[in-house]
């Protein structure tokens, strides 16, 4: 006999700045059914958002400055990128929290006429995610969520790119890997390509549990609405913090998602 | 509110249950010096693996991760713990038995994290030598005082441990923990029972590698080690004053109060440093 869940009561009453009011987080999980071929919609159309759960921007409230791109490939890093995720939690009070991450490193390439996105891919290094809150940074490190000890890295890889009919409104589709899971996730997007450069803007929700990441879901909804906006620096509200520091804290060179912290 | 009952109920009085019918059990199938050296710690050890199959999958059987060997652990601590317990071995033959346990234990206990600090090269001989000083320097008491007694105060630290875990560190590894916590419940009511003939004796390999394991567990786990866990498991050593001196002529319930309280300070100072820690990394 198994079951689930457990120390609910006495983690509660202690984890009152992680997870009671100050919030809990982020965890992935594709809400467009994984392994569906494109077109799924992702959290549904530019700006949408979990339900109940406030975005902290809308697409159209960003000014994103082009990526330059070279020889037909936009480097990605903090200093150029952001990606924000919001969690909330169940019941009538969500309290939404915001976090994101200090140290990716991707590229976005475009064909050769410079005027479509041919392929996005990133890499995470998950010890680097920051939140507003410190005790809840060192949480989402912690194996309830992130487990960024054991899996230290997360990683995005376009499959398909589809023009969506508007202009620079695509579908991307491709393989989001978290902890050990690999799943297909599709989600639209908003792409510009001109001579200065390249500037992306998406948000979509993925349900963290289908990544195993199904920890407190009683009190943390399963539904995190992520924010990826290429053009935007990287500024975390509050540095990672608490006993789960992360190396090089926050706005650190890029580059560092693959090295450090690997097993 | 289900949730809750399964929590209870698979995560604390089943393991409890164990401990108490495993203790029993070896009372009346063994003999009265086995039973004295093996009731307590086969006891826990059921209970424990009791309590970690009925987690759910999460908690490998096949161990995949550093803190899935805790029940085989237990297990094995409570083979070498009652034999170093027994009588006619010497004080060194003891020790080795102590160092070995502690070793293995520390040898599968510390991660293989390319980012863990302090590195694996220092932690493992670190751990060993904690969990051995641990085991070492309880084992003398359990004999000296009351099973009830001593039973008591090493549940009271390793609830705190696992509490401590819960509220910092992870509240998936204090679901695990917490297991320990309730298989010592049981140790202390089957000694609380008793007809008095019940000890803990053979119990302090068990303890250590376990509740000093998952303090262990969780001071790694963040970037920042979290050292202040550490103090936890070994607030039972604070009973050393309780054994000499005025302390050890108090009526019995005096004596129990004092013993409570001087370990309750101990674990006091464990989560203010906790505390303090997570208050300005």
């Amino acid at each position: 006999m198994r079951f689930s869940l457990g120390w609910m009561i006495v983690g509660s009453l202690l984890v009152s700045a992680c997870s009671n009011q100050a919030g809990s987080a982020p965890a992935t999980s594709s809400k467009p059914a994984t392994g569906s071929s494109g077109g799924a919609g992702g959290g549904g159309p530019i700006g949408s958002t979990p339900t109940g759960a406030a975005s902290p921007l809308e697409s159209s409230d960003v000014d994103a400055s082009p990526v330059p791109i070279e020889l037909g490939v936009a480097k990605l890093t903090p200093e150029n990128t952001k990606i924000e995720f919001v969690g909330t939690h169940t019941g009538n009070k969500p309290d939404p929290r915001t976090g994101g991450f200090a140290k990716f490193s991707g590229a976005a390439e475009v064909d050769s006429d410079g005027k479509t996105l041919k392929s996005v891919s990133v890499e995470i290094e998950t010890g680097s995610l920051w939140t507003q809150m410190q005790p809840l940074t060192a949480h989402l490190n912690a194996p309830d969520f992130f487990d960024t000890r054991e899996y230290p890295a997360a990683k995005f890889e376009s499959t398909q790119i589809a023009a969506d009919g508007d202009a620079g409104q695509v579908t991307i589709t491709g393989n989001l890997t978290l902890l050990a899971a690999t799943k297909e996730v599709s989600f639209p997007a908003n792409v510009s390509i001109s001579g200065e450069g390249l500037t992306l803007k998406a948000k979509f929700s993925i349900d963290r549990a289908e990544f195993g990441m199904d920890k407190l879901v009683e009190r943390v909804e399963k539904t995190v609405s992520l924010t990826v906006v290429i053009g935007e620096k990287t500024q975390p509200q509050q540095g990672p913090g608490g006993l789960g520091s992360a190396r090089g804290g926050p706005g650190s060179a890029p580059g560092a998602a693959t090295g450090d912290g690997k097993k | 509110m289900n949730s809750v009952i399964e929590f209870v109920g698979a995560g604390i009085v089943v393991p409890a249950a164990v401990s108490v019918a495993t203790m029993w059990l070896s009372r009346q199938l063994l003999s009265a010096e086995t039973s004295s050296r093996y009731s307590a710690a086969a006891a826990f050890a059921a209970a424990y693996g009791v309590g970690y199959l009925l987690l759910p999958s999460w908690a490998e059987l096949v161990p995949k991760r550093h803190w899935h060997w805790t029940p085989y652990l237990a297990l094995a601590a409570a083979v070498t713990g009652p034999i170093s317990a027994a009588n006619g071995l010497h004080l060194v033959e003891r020790w080795l038995l102590y160092l070995m346990t502690a070793f293995v234990s520390a040898w599968l206990l510390v991660p293989t994290w390319a980012s863990l600090q302090p590195p694996r090269s220092v932690c493992v001989p670190l751990l060993t030598g904690y969990l051995f000083l641990l085991a070492a320097m309880l084992e003398p008491l359990l004999s000296r005082l009351p099973a009830a007694a001593i039973s008591a105060q090493l549940t009271i630290s390793s609830a705190c441990t696992a509490i401590l875990v819960a509220g910092f560190i992870s509240v998936t590894y204090a679901q695990t923990a917490g297991i320990v916590a309730a298989a010592l419940t049981g140790c202390l009511l089957a000694a609380s029972f008793s007809s008095g003939t019940t000890t803990a004796r053979g119990l302090s390999l068990a303890y250590s590698v376990t509740v000093g394991g998952w303090a262990f567990i969780g001071c790694i786990e963040p970037q920042r080690p979290a050292f202040g866990l550490l103090l936890a498991p070994v607030a039972p050593l604070s009973l050393w004053w309780c054994v000499s001196g005025p302390v050890s002529r108090l009526h019995r319930r005096a004596a129990a109060t004092v013993q409570t309280v001087m370990v309750l300070i101990h674990l006091a100072i464990a989560a203010g440093l906790m505390a303090t820690t997570s208050l300005n990394p």
